[in-house]
């Protein structure tokens, strides 16, 4: 029995201008009421009820509205004509008519248009949404949270900006899964039909979901014009590929793909490249396999190999300086062991060396295999020991080979108070190398080394810049002493002389590798002081400077290196720090007091008042030999709003040695809120006399293409604090 | 200027939780030593617990030679942290550091400039800790 309550009568003769407001029965289905409030209601008690004027028919988040509406009890139809408007969820359709029944959501609506809003994000001050619009001939409600659009029209742009349109045959959107299908559609872009495809599914509030990626149109001197359409394809929350066909008008089509996985002990990247290239009749192709595993509590293993076709591959291939630089891929693996206080691994490492041809180098050597042990232990009655021991055999086409086994135990004594430290450390290096087959000797290098490292801590109060500040004075002694030992018969493997700087300083040996260890008495002094903010303990501003002293001359050199008699070092200065919110800068000095003149200067600024607002400056100086070791560089980057939606974007690069511009990018993006679209136009070097120029578009629609491909990564490379103008919010 | 210590620490104990190691053992060494025995062994023996959420190291080109090769990289160090109590209540809020270190590349020297990295990670590692110690005694 079906008992409507009603505060107005249900009488035929009710004035119109009355407002009934109706509370209908509970449905067997729903557990919620439905509430109907209408100028006008009449109804047959139990079978039908019949709403006029300003009808509102309202159940759980369901709003309906229309001019005129007649429901039917025992078929829960309702059939709204009028001016109707269904809003649940976040979707809103507006029709002139609407046949729905109520509890399971199966009906129609003729001529409707809709908009979907939907959240995409979530950051802790604001949720940021996307609204989908558009029309269909026909929509069919097809169960809760299933709609199906007939020749519909699909865009993110707002309302009175038609400026892109998806036109589809069949559209399918389910809020269940936040995903719309869409089946025959085409892209109509500023009125111009761009794309057509038979199928294409997106997701509706920007969920990793397959689909195509933003297409990329371009140039390039070498390859000719080329089209990128990547496609991204979500096998499963934890596995996803990309497939990135590529057509070269010079070259031909490349297949180049991406599998990426995850699971809780391991990850993994597969990518892989071929192309058929029409211009060298050459197969051209590239791998990357990287594999992290945990095999169990304390064990891991890795595995990472790179390997290309050929010297040019990138070069050729590629228009990011990150990756045309490349010059030594690694294929290396190894499965580690740790137990708290101790570790131990074992490791294999080839190279492959991209030469040149103008200007070759030797290549590096391979390690087959690689053992090492490390362990430490504190505090043992106040004094630590450390033990790192290594063997390897060093292995090359050209170049003498051999096993090189060493063993470095030290303990230190650390001393401490809260204004000063004191660590006399002593330790015994001993070397042992087994050459395959050399004219050189088994060397045997046993070298005791002691150190002290010595430094006070003193602080007072200031005011800069009408702020309070803590300033502390920071003076720091390290003493070294080495003996002497003739080491000019022993092979480079794997050593080099470290940069000099502020960490180099407070090292025993000046060089990396464990080929060389330098001879030493030698006192390092340096002193920082640093401006604190007493509120919040960050640091504003850092100002170091030291210098090493020798007692002795260097005679311990690299093949090829010159021993050094001088009796101090240079001098290194720098200053810097996040000097504000937007302003980080940075100065540094490498001063030759023999010679009177800097050997490294480099000075650095970079202002990011805003997203979207970025300016990099730096001028870097290295006194060399030659061009091969010399820099003297200007580097100005920047991402700048030119005028409302527009973006300009710069680099400069350029290497006064070689008189040749590094790189040089400019770019203008145009972001129109629901699209946005850049062009670029690069010039890198890529080898001795060569560049490489390239030109790209690409149009981003919201709500389509996801991030991603060219020429973002260059743009994220070559402009340090680059953001996409689709990730800010819409001017 | 006056003698007066590197950061007053306004715990009695403070544990170290997470990282990967060399910001960890720098943690630990400054609170057993600088701190003159701050270190908790345990964190429900700690007073409060420094949490290390997540540490990155990156590698940006700083400049190339004219024939395009790597001749300087800057390493990046980044790590975000957070100050909590043993049971869980936040006293400092996930804060982030980012230190870097400038280096000459030779690609000749791929082995030697990798061990120079490590050195240099080391280097910022201890200097992170040494910030995150100031900022954790500003923090209460």
């Amino acid at each position: 029995c079906l008992v409507l309550f009603c505060d107005a009568a249900l009488a035929e003769d009710t004035p119109a201008a009355q407002t009934s407001s109706v509370l209908l029965p509970q449905q067997k289905t729903e557990d919620t009421p439905l509430y109907l409030h209408a100028d006008h209601i009449e109804g047959t008690a139990n079978q039908q009820v019949k709403a006029r004027g300003n009808v509102e028919l309202q159940r759980n988040d369901t709003v309906l509205t229309s001019d005129y509406l007649q429901y039917t009890l025992d078929t829960d139809e309702a059939h709204a004509t009028g001016d109707v408007t269904l809003q649940q969820q976040g979707l809103r359709v507006s029709g002139p008519e609407l046949r729905v029944r109520l509890a399971d959501q199966v009906g129609q609506m003729q001529q409707p248009v809709y908009s979907l809003t939907d959240l995409i994000a979530h950051t802790q001050a604001t949720a940021l949404t996307r609204k989908i619009r558009g029309a269909a001939r026909l929509l069919d409600f097809e169960g809760k949270g299933q709609y199906r659009l007939k020749d519909a029209t699909y865009t993110t742009c707002p309302v009175n900006n038609d400026d892109w349109y998806l036109h589809v045959k069949d559209l399918n959107i389910d809020r269940g899964r936040e995903v719309g299908t869409a089946r025959n559609a085409y892209l109509e872009f500023k009125g111009v039909p761009i794309l057509y495809t038979p199928f294409m599914d997106f997701s509706l509030n920007n969920q990793r979901k397959s689909g195509l990626l933003a297409p990329t149109f371009g140039t390039t001197g070498s390859s000719g014009l080329e089209l990128r359409l990547p496609y991204y394809w979500n096998i499963a929350p934890n596995y996803d590929a990309t497939i990135s066909p590529r057509i070269m008008t010079k070259r031909g089509l490349q297949l180049g793909g991406e599998f990426r996985y995850l699971a809780d002990s391991y990850r993994g990247i597969l990518n892989g490249e071929f192309l058929a290239d029409k211009a060298t009749n050459t197969n051209r192709w590239s791998v990357l396999v990287n594999h992290q595993q945990n095999f169990a509590p304390g064990w891991s293993g890795h595995l990472h190999y790179e390997r290309v076709s050929d010297n040019n591959y990138f070069r050729d291939l590629s228009n990011q300086i990150s990756i045309t630089s490349i010059t030594n891929l690694s294929q290396e693996g190894g499965v580690n062991y740790t137990a708290g206080w101790w570790s131990a691994a074992i490791r294999a490492q080839k190279f492959q060396t991209l030469q040149d041809p103008l200007a070759p180098i030797v290549p590096p050597y391979n390690l087959l295999p690689q053992l090492t042990l490390n362990a430490n232990r504190y505090d043992w009655h106040g004094v630590d020991f450390s033990f790192t021991g290594e063997a390897v055999h060093f292995d090359h086409p050209t170049l003498v080979t051999g096993t090189r086994v060493s063993a470095y135990p030290s303990f230190s004594m650390p001393m401490a108070n809260n204004f000063a430290y004191l660590t006399p450390k002593f330790g015994v290096s001993q070397t042992n190398y087994y050459l395959d087959s050399s004219t050189l000797p088994n060397t045997v290098r046993t070298l005791p080394i002691t150190s002290v490292d010595s430094g006070f801590y003193m602080d007072r109060n200031t005011r800069l810049f009408g702020r309070n500040y803590q300033q502390t004075l920071e003076p720091r002694f390290f003493y070294v002493y080495i003996p002497y030992q003739d080491q000019s018969q022993i092979p480079n493997f794997d050593s080099g002389q470290i940069d000099f700087n502020f960490a180099q300083m407070f090292t025993e040996n000046r060089f990396a590798g464990g080929d060389r260890i330098n001879d030493a008495n030698q006192l390092t002094a340096a002193v920082t002081s640093r401006l604190i903010e007493p509120d919040s303990g960050l640091e504003r501003l850092r100002v170091s400077l030291g210098q090493r002293f020798y007692f002795a001359p260097q005679r311990v050199v690299l093949p090829g290196g010159v021993p050094n008699a001088s009796t101090s070092s240079d001098v290194l200065a720098s200053v810097g720090g996040q000097i504000s919110q937007a302003w980080r800068a940075e100065a540094a000095v490498q001063f030759n007091t023999n010679l009177g003149a800097s050997i490294r200067d480099s000075i650095s600024a970079n202002y990011r008042p805003a997203p979207g607002k970025t300016l990099n400056l730096s001028y870097r100086i290295i006194r060399g030999t030659s061009s091969l070791d010399a820099i003297r560089q200007v580097d100005i980057s920047a991402q700048w709003p030119l005028a409302p939606r527009w973006y300009g974007l710069m680099r400069y690069n350029y290497s006064f040695v070689d008189g040749r511009l590094v790189e040089g990018l400019a770019g203008l993006e145009y972001n129109a809120g629901c699209w946005a679209a850049r062009g670029v136009l690069q010039r890198i070097a890529t080898a001795t006399g060569t560049s490489s120029n390239s030109f790209f578009i690409q149009l981003e629609l919201n709500g389509i293409g996801r991030l991603g491909s060219n020429p973002l990564d260059v743009l994220k490379q070559s402009i340090s604090g680059y953001v996409n103008t689709n990730e800010l919010q819409n001017p | 200027f006056h003698l007066r210590g590197q950061v007053e620490l306004p715990y009695r104990s403070v544990y170290v939780e997470g990282g990967q190691g060399g910001l960890t053992t720098a943690l630990q060494a400054a609170l057993r030593l600088g701190h003159a025995g701050r270190l908790a062994p345990s964190a429900a023996k700690a007073e409060s617990v420094i949490q290390i959420l997540s540490e990155q190291n990156s590698k940006v080109i700083l400049s190339l030679s004219g024939i395009g090769r790597v001749r300087e990289y800057q390493l990046q160090y980044r790590v975000q942290y957070q100050l909590i109590t043993p049971k869980g209540k936040v006293i400092l809020a996930p804060a982030n550091l980012l230190l870097a270190r400038d280096m000459t590349y030779n690609d000749a020297q791929v082995l030697a400039k990798g061990e120079e990295e490590q050195l240099l990670y080391r280097d910022m590692q201890k200097d992170a800790a040494q910030q995150i110690l100031r900022r954790i005694a500003s923090a209460h």
